[in-house]
């Protein structure tokens, strides 16, 4: 192609003459389409009928017409015609008996589109660009300086009658003839290169016909060499451009050994007859085919990254979104050990994995044909195939090769699976090296490996708490506190509490009775002095006069209630300790204590310590209580004495030993201690009060603690000092 | 317990008997004479402080009021009645 611009140029004025000429010959030389036979065969119209052939192909591709029928036909036709000549046929060598053939085969059907040659070049043209035009002008031009006057001469007169007299069978010296130089005939498709007989508008058609279907329906070239080279019957898997090829080349070809390769073969070596083109300037034209290996777009290196095979973890983003032949060959990990090398071999080699997804392609055709013709219906058919050719093609565009074999399949009425067609495209499709080299983006995915590591940890967890017998143990725990803690919650919201607190007030006035020295109570006998009230302070011990004037103050509210309630005064069980019944025999002349409800008083140990008892004659129970825990086992001693007086008193009282049936001792139910050393008598005094008033402490406990009194000692002063109780709005009973 | 003579004295003896080992002193006393002038004289006697016993009658405090006299605890003329004296009594 190095031809100068200005001598393309220069040329250029040829062309329009070449045409203006073709036309006035048209016209001269009438084409009628059914003429005879012989003068058919005489005249040689090598532009038209090749361009009618290509034609018939570009036709048949779009749709139109089905060129395998046509060009079969006419290629019978015109081999049925030819025994017609056979002495002719047999001297003359094989390319110019080709040459015959293809253009009287083409020559009947080329008439109507007689008028469309120029058109269709000049599309052509169009489409194959300015360099293309260019050189289809050098060729035109080459064709009219040199063979015009002898082309004329070949149609009126035959074949036969060919100024070139071609004698040997061998193209060599054909070349030698037409090629003096020696230039090599640039020729891409045997076929069309091996018609050597109508040389001169050859070059023009082959080179557009070679770059139209590079262009346009991306033949295969190489696939086609291939195959012709090694002699392989066409099938029907071949690609339309193949067999339009084979059938525009008719019978002739035939005769040739399939084994002995075509001229088609070693095309550059092989210097072809019927090619010399010069430039402008007289310089010998070198054409070169598209599929020439120097003008092949330069091959991609097969690169093929395989990272390590690892087994897939949670975190592993699903790699299906990248290249197909990876998923497939990913989706077919589960299969045997040879069919996963095989797939990697596949997937090292793009190559290889295209033309299987090519055959399936083809295969699945195939079948669908094979079902509509076992159908009857051969247009489906075909139409089908050149679905099949569609997806055959290589480098056009995925989405409109899509849309066209949609279109074309869902025209035949077949329900067509856009996804799936696209899938199989896809396996076509070549990977890209930058795809290859592209690292995988979610192949690592880290919140998903958060995510697993989150996951994993919460498992773990909870295993720990199943199987950790520690765990459960303390959880048990955990609960029996709880459920001790709610039910001391219970118990001190249904047990009322004394207040630890006295109003302002008060205090003022206890603290004013306290420091007063003519501080004098009176109840019923009962008397206390100011030395007395002042050992209610806090820390002090306290002395027989409160303890004494404090029951007098419970005898003189129970007499307001129904409650019968006798005291005894802390001299009593001295008396009874120290001189026996006789010494307080005259002390219930006035009382029946067996009558009442319960006899309580106070005890005094040794001068030391206040204690309570009571008889209590409606439980038939004798209650004692130290808030100190009684260690010097001082209730034997109370129980007895306490015993024998009730015996006595009954015996002087009613006559009769005193009925201990049912009776109970009980000491300290329930009884709160004290946490000092001088509150023994307040807590004397409250057991008796409540026990005064009804409550039943060995059922239901007491009312107070240890720290309650303080608020008792200041609510004793109180009350000695008003003579009067107060009422225990805590308490329970209330009275 | 009667005693001779008494009656015509229109007096009453009244023993008051420690608890501890104090000793036992009769007094002979109107019936309208305070409690208190019999307590005081005792405790002058034993030449201990006032307010060291506590004297009771059968079981019952007798206060340090002039107003109980042994009318008021119905006690009859020419007879003799019995007083416990009781130590005061302390704990904690």
């Amino acid at each position: 192609m190095s031809i100068s611009a200005q001598k393309r140029r220069s040329s250029s004025s040829s062309l329009d003459d070449h045409h203006r000429h073709n036309h006035k010959r048209k016209k001269a030389s009438p084409q009628p389409f059914s003429d005879d036979k012989s003068s058919r065969i005489t005249r040689p119209i090598p532009e038209e009928s090749t361009l009618d052939t290509f034609k018939n192909v570009v036709m048949g591709v779009i749709g139109r017409i089905n060129p395998f029928a046509d060009a079969k036909d006419q290629s019978q036709s015109g081999q049925a015609r030819h025994p017609q000549q056979p002495a002719q046929s047999a001297s003359r060598p094989a390319g110019s008996k080709r040459i015959a053939d293809t253009s009287t085969s083409a020559g009947g059907a080329v008439t109507p589109a007689d008028d469309q040659l120029d058109d269709v070049q000049k599309f052509l043209l169009s489409k194959s660009g300015s360099s293309l035009q260019m050189l289809a002008e050098a060729d035109s031009a080459k064709y009219k300086e040199e063979y015009e006057p002898i082309a004329p001469k070949g149609s009126e007169e035959g074949s036969e009658e060919h100024p070139l007299d071609f004698t040997e069978d061998d193209g060599v010296k054909m070349a030698q003839i037409h090629e003096p130089n020696g230039s090599i005939s640039g020729r891409t498709d045997g076929l069309l290169a091996s018609s050597e007989a109508g040389p001169s508008h050859k070059p023009l058609i082959n080179s557009i016909d070679d770059r139209l279907f590079q262009e346009r329906f991306s033949v295969n070239a190489e696939n086609t060499n291939s195959l012709f080279e090694s002699g392989q019957p066409p099938t029907s898997q071949l690609s339309l451009s193949e067999e339009t090829k084979q059938n525009s080349k008719g019978a002739s070809f035939r005769p040739k050994s399939p084994t002995k390769p075509s001229n088609s073969h070693n095309q550059l070596t092989q210097p072809q007859p019927g090619y010399d083109f010069r430039l402008a300037d007289g310089s010998p034209y070198h054409h070169i085919p598209a599929s020439h290996p120097a003008l092949r777009r330069p091959h991609r290196p097969e690169v093929s990254i395989t990272p390590p095979r690892k087994a897939k973890k949670g975190w592993e983003a699903d790699k299906r979104s990248t290249s197909s032949s990876e998923s497939s060959s990913s989706r077919e990990s589960s299969e045997n050990r040879s069919q996963r090398r095989k797939n990697r071999s596949n997937m090292r080699s793009p190559k290889k994995s295209k033309e299987i997804g090519e055959s399936m392609v083809r295969r699945i055709c195939k079948q669908m044909a094979a079902q509509e013709e076992a159908q009857g219906k051969e247009q489906n058919s075909r139409a089908i195939l050149r679905v099949q050719n569609l997806f055959s093609g290589k480098g056009a565009g995925i989405g409109n090769q899509i849309e066209k074999a949609h279109m074309a399949i869902s025209h035949i009425g077949i329900n067509a699976d856009k996804q799936f067609l696209q899938s199989m495209l896809l396996a076509n499709r070549r990977v890209t090296l930058e795809e290859r080299t592209q690292p995988k983006a979610n192949t690592f995915d880290v919140n998903g490996k958060r995510a697993t590591g989150k996951q994993a940890r919460e498992r773990a967890d909870e295993q720990a708490k199943i199987f950790n017998v520690k765990s459960v143990l303390k959880s048990l725990e955990e609960l029996d506190a709880e459920q001790k803690k709610k039910d001391a919650e219970i118990e001190a919201s249904l047990r009322p509490k004394a207040p630890t607190k006295f109003s302002e007030d008060r205090e003022r006035q206890i603290v004013a009775y306290l420091k007063d020295p003519a501080f004098k109570a009176r109840v019923a006998l009962a008397q206390c002095e100011a030395s007395s009230i002042r050992r209610l302070k806090d820390g002090t011990w306290l002395d027989d006069e409160i303890m004494n004037f404090y029951g007098a103050l419970m005898v003189e509210r129970a007499k307001s209630t129904s409650r019968k309630v006798h005291f005894f005064n802390s001299f009593f069980y001295q008396r009874v300790g120290e001189t026996g019944y006789s010494a307080v025999k005259r002390w219930t002349k006035k009382v029946d204590i067996f009558s009442m409800n319960t006899v309580i008083f106070p005890i005094n140990i040794g001068n030391m310590h206040w204690t309570a008892c009571a008889i209590n004659f409606d439980q038939k129970r004798i209650e004692y209580y130290d808030s100190m825990g009684d260690g010097g086992r001082h209730r034997d001693d109370v129980f007895e004495l306490v015993r024998s007086y009730l015996d006595d008193e009954h015996k002087e009282r009613k006559g009769k030993p005193f009925n201990f049936n049912g009776w109970s001792d009980e000491f300290n139910k329930n009884s709160p201690q004290q946490n000092n050393g001088s509150d023994c008598g307040v807590f004397s005094c409250q057991t008796l009060e409540m026990i005064s008033r009804g409550r039943d402490l060995k059922k239901d406990g007491f009312e107070f603690k240890a720290e309650h009194m303080p608020y008792f000692r200041r609510l004793m002063i109180w009350e000695i000092a008003h003579g009067k109780l107060e009422e225990r709005s805590w308490g329970n009973p209330k009275f | 317990m009667e005693v001779e003579g008494l009656k015509e004295e229109k007096k009453l003896v009244i023993e008051i008997k420690p608890t501890d080992n104090a000793p036992t002193i009769p007094f002979k006393v109107k019936r309208d004479t305070p409690f208190i002038k019999i307590f005081r004289a005792y405790e002058a006697k034993l030449g201990v402080a006032k307010n060291t016993y506590r004297f009771h009658y059968d079981g019952t405090r007798i206060p340090d009021d002039p107003q109980h006299t042994p009318k008021t605890l119905e006690m009859k003329i020419g007879k003799k009645y019995d007083i416990e004296a009781f130590n005061e009594q302390l704990g904690g």
